[in-house]
């Protein structure tokens, strides 16, 4: 324990330097604008700061990336309770009790709450990784590679979770995924996989071209759909004067305990889980207060209740998704993917050996994600109106100029045209993807998963000379591989629930509506 | 009259026989790939699994897309709703859609031969132009984003974080 202090002081040591400082409050405030306007998410924010953090040492460059992650997350919060449209997927919960609060003239006080227990499940969920994270890292390190083939295959099986309506869409989405992962040098022998004798496609396509190309150029290319039409947005103005503190009481404040601990445990173990992340944390505490309420029928007539829920279990689910990437290199949702990216970019790969060869950045990741907590808390509601006229500012002029940071994003990673080329291709996927209403996480995931799958399994099967016995031997290769069946038994028998019910639903238009009585964007 | 559109009705079945191409071409080109040794799991292996899954996925979407089309027009019929090719939204969006791929394509064209600087002023400012609302159109304002973007990025890149980016027509213009 007192090595874990130790560290941690070292980690502190290294963040809490002016230049840290100063990266951590740029990458809060951007993140939160990101978060705030809806359309753009924190997984576009890490995207285009990724190649601001090339010339970055790395831990700084880590420092800023995790600001940008936590404010995109947090920022969500503005826009559902003023706009009553989320920022971010992970604010979807947040709008059912936040606007109408805004609504009855107390949005200084719905944005007070959710800041704080925003602060306050992003805080949890720091300590649950800061503690759970090490412990796992050590007894991962003991883990061959067949054990990593099985827990690839499990978080393979995730996909269907992420399916949406469709589950042949969604399992094509990754299948599709892993298709383009496996274009270029394979794994083992080296042998030239759909390279179709061009050089560039040798070494594949990089993971952040792909992310870029279908989060941001995908959503730009979605936007020309929408081109020359007028905007029916209204904010919703704060009050701010005579507001004392965050907006709320202390009694309000302690009423909410057990409401709060529930939801962050519920956005930590959500987050956990590869590849469901705070989108379904949000809902699914929202749900859980509901029914465990006293008074579940005041639910979306805007009670504090409900935004708490919300906001400490999205917020929380941020900390629960680090744990995976940084104990075995596997990306909780796709802001983690983009952080995967950004620990490859250093040198440096994800897993377990990431807490015995890069101790100090690390758990300097720990001491940036507190530090971008606490920034977060003063930024947004002190900095509340800077935010508000920042979601003013039409989405027909950032658009164009986020496309040109993508572009240039995309230019840096080697300096050649041909990654450009690649980000439009995967804008053009992504643009068909919400077209054709496929889920985009799905496809995220194949990529990044299908590779690790084939190479370990391909790795262990030539350490144990093609003897694949040894994956059934193993006890935790038996606990991912079973998990892994009943995980897509479980969404198979709801998929089929699912699918009765939607056939119900289902109009000409195509469009199909959740439980809470909302159009679902499966593309998200 | 309300309409219900061709592309609602067929484009499930299309993105059927999509897949069914893409499952095709991949399968056929996983046979070009050469393995080396004599492994039971070889580099041809997994692209096979994932082609044959796609080709499963396809017969099951072109189904889907059937059984779509069949509810569709019954639905068509019961609501007396007019059949056309595209709504009235997707034939507003058609064009917006083709002249952003056009403004996307032209500025990697012309990124390297042209430079950062210039390309990105003129697919801002036509990106710009293009998804703004009639009423709210200010070309000049437009203007002067792009090219105070275009140069605030470029000299941040190039000196703040040593990033080359091409300089085009600029080549001798100290920046």
């Amino acid at each position: 324990m007192s090595e874990t202090f130790s560290l941690l002081y070292t980690g502190f040591a290294g963040v809490l330097t002016p230049f840290s400082l100063l990266l951590i409050f740029i990458g809060v405030g951007v993140g939160i604008v990101f978060g705030a306007i809806p359309g753009l998410s924190a997984t576009m924010a890490v995207a285009l700061f990724l190649p601001v953090t090339y010339g970055l040492a790395p831990g700084n460059a880590m420092s800023m990336l995790m600001a940008l992650y936590i404010g995109g997350v947090s920022g969500g919060l503005i826009s559902a309770i003023l706009l009553h449209i989320p920022g971010t997927p992970s604010s979807v919960a947040t709008c059912f009790d936040g606007h109408p609060l805004a609504a009855k003239g107390q949005a200084a006080k719905a944005l007070g709450v959710g800041i704080v227990f925003s602060f306050i499940g992003t805080m949890f969920s720091i300590l649950a990784l800061m503690f759970v994270s090490p412990l796992l890292a050590r007894f991962a390190i003991e883990f061959g590679n067949f054990e990593y083939f099985a827990i690839a295959m499990f978080s393979l099986t995730m996909i269907a979770s992420l399916s949406g309506n469709s589950l042949i869409k969604g399992v094509f989405s990754g299948t599709l995924g892993f298709m383009f992962a496996t274009v270029g040098i394979a794994p083992i022998d080296s042998a030239k996989r759909f390279t179709f004798g061009s050089v560039n496609l040798m070494s594949g396509f990089d993971m952040l071209t792909v992310m870029i190309g279908l989060f941001a150029v995908g959503e730009i290319i979605s936007a020309a759909r929408d081109a020359g039409q007028e905007s029916d947005e209204v904010v919703t103005q704060p009050d701010m004067k005579n507001i004392k503190g965050f907006g709320f009481t202390w009694a309000e404040f302690n009423s909410q305990w057990v409401n709060t601990i529930r939801s962050s445990l519920i956005g930590i173990g959500i987050g956990i889980l590869p590849g469901i992340g705070g989108g379904t944390a949000n809902i699914l505490a929202y749900s859980v207060a509901k029914n465990q309420s006293k008074y579940p029928e005041k639910f979306g007539t805007g009670i504090i209740d409900g935004v708490v829920a919300s906001e400490s279990s999205n917020n929380s689910a941020v900390g629960g998704a680090l744990i995976p990437l940084l104990t075995l290199g596997i990306p909780g949702d796709t802001v983690t993917a983009m952080l995967l990216g950004g620990l490859m970019i250093h040198g440096m790969t994800p897993g377990p050996r990431l807490f015995v060869e890069h101790a100090d950045i690390v758990y300097g990741i720990f001491a940036a994600l507190t530090v971008a907590t606490v920034f977060m808390l003063i930024m947004e509601f002190y900095g509340l109106r800077i935010f508000v006229k920042l979601l003013s500012i039409p989405k027909h002029i950032l658009l164009p100029v986020i496309f040109c940071l993508c572009a240039v994003g995309a230019y840096g990673l080697n300096s050649r045209t041909f990654d450009m080329w690649a980000v439009i291709l995967f804008g053009i996927l992504g643009f068909g993807f919400s077209s054709f209403k496929i889920p985009i996480a799905p496809f995220i995931l194949g990529f990044i998963l299908g590779p690790m799958a084939e190479t370990e399994l391909r790795r262990g099967l030539n350490l144990h000379r093609n003897d694949i016995w040894p994956l059934f031997k193993s006890p935790i290769c038996l606990f991912f591989l079973g998990i892994a069946f009943i995980s897509l038994c479980i969404t198979a028998y709801k998929q089929i629930k699912r699918q009765k019910q939607t056939d119900l639903t289902h109009t000409l238009s195509g469009r199909t509506l959740n439980k809470f009585g909302e159009e679902e964007d499966p593309t998200i | 009259m309300k309409e219900s559109s061709a592309f609602r009705r067929y484009g499930e079945l299309a993105l059927g026989i999509a897949m069914m191409a893409l499952s095709a071409f991949y399968l056929y080109f996983t046979t070009t790939i050469r393995v080396r040794g004599n492994h039971p799991i070889n580099s041809r292996t997994v692209p096979y699994i994932l082609g044959g899954m796609v080709l499963v996925l396809a017969v099951a979407q072109i189904v889907s897309g059937i059984k779509h089309i069949i509810a569709a027009n019954d639905e068509a019929r019961q609501l007396n709703l007019k059949i056309v090719g595209l709504s009235i939204k997707e034939r507003q969006s058609v064009l917006p859609i083709i002249l952003t791929f056009v403004f996307i394509i032209g500025y990697a064209i012309a990124f390297d031969p042209i430079g950062f600087v210039i390309s990105s002023i003129g697919c801002m400012f036509c990106m710009m132009m293009l998804l703004t609302p009639k009423s709210v159109k200010k070309p000049i304002m437009f203007f002067i984003i792009s090219v105070v973007v275009a140069l605030v990025v470029y000299i941040a890149f190039r000196r703040g974080l040593n990033l080359s980016l091409p300089r085009g027509l600029l080549y001798n213009v100290p920046l």
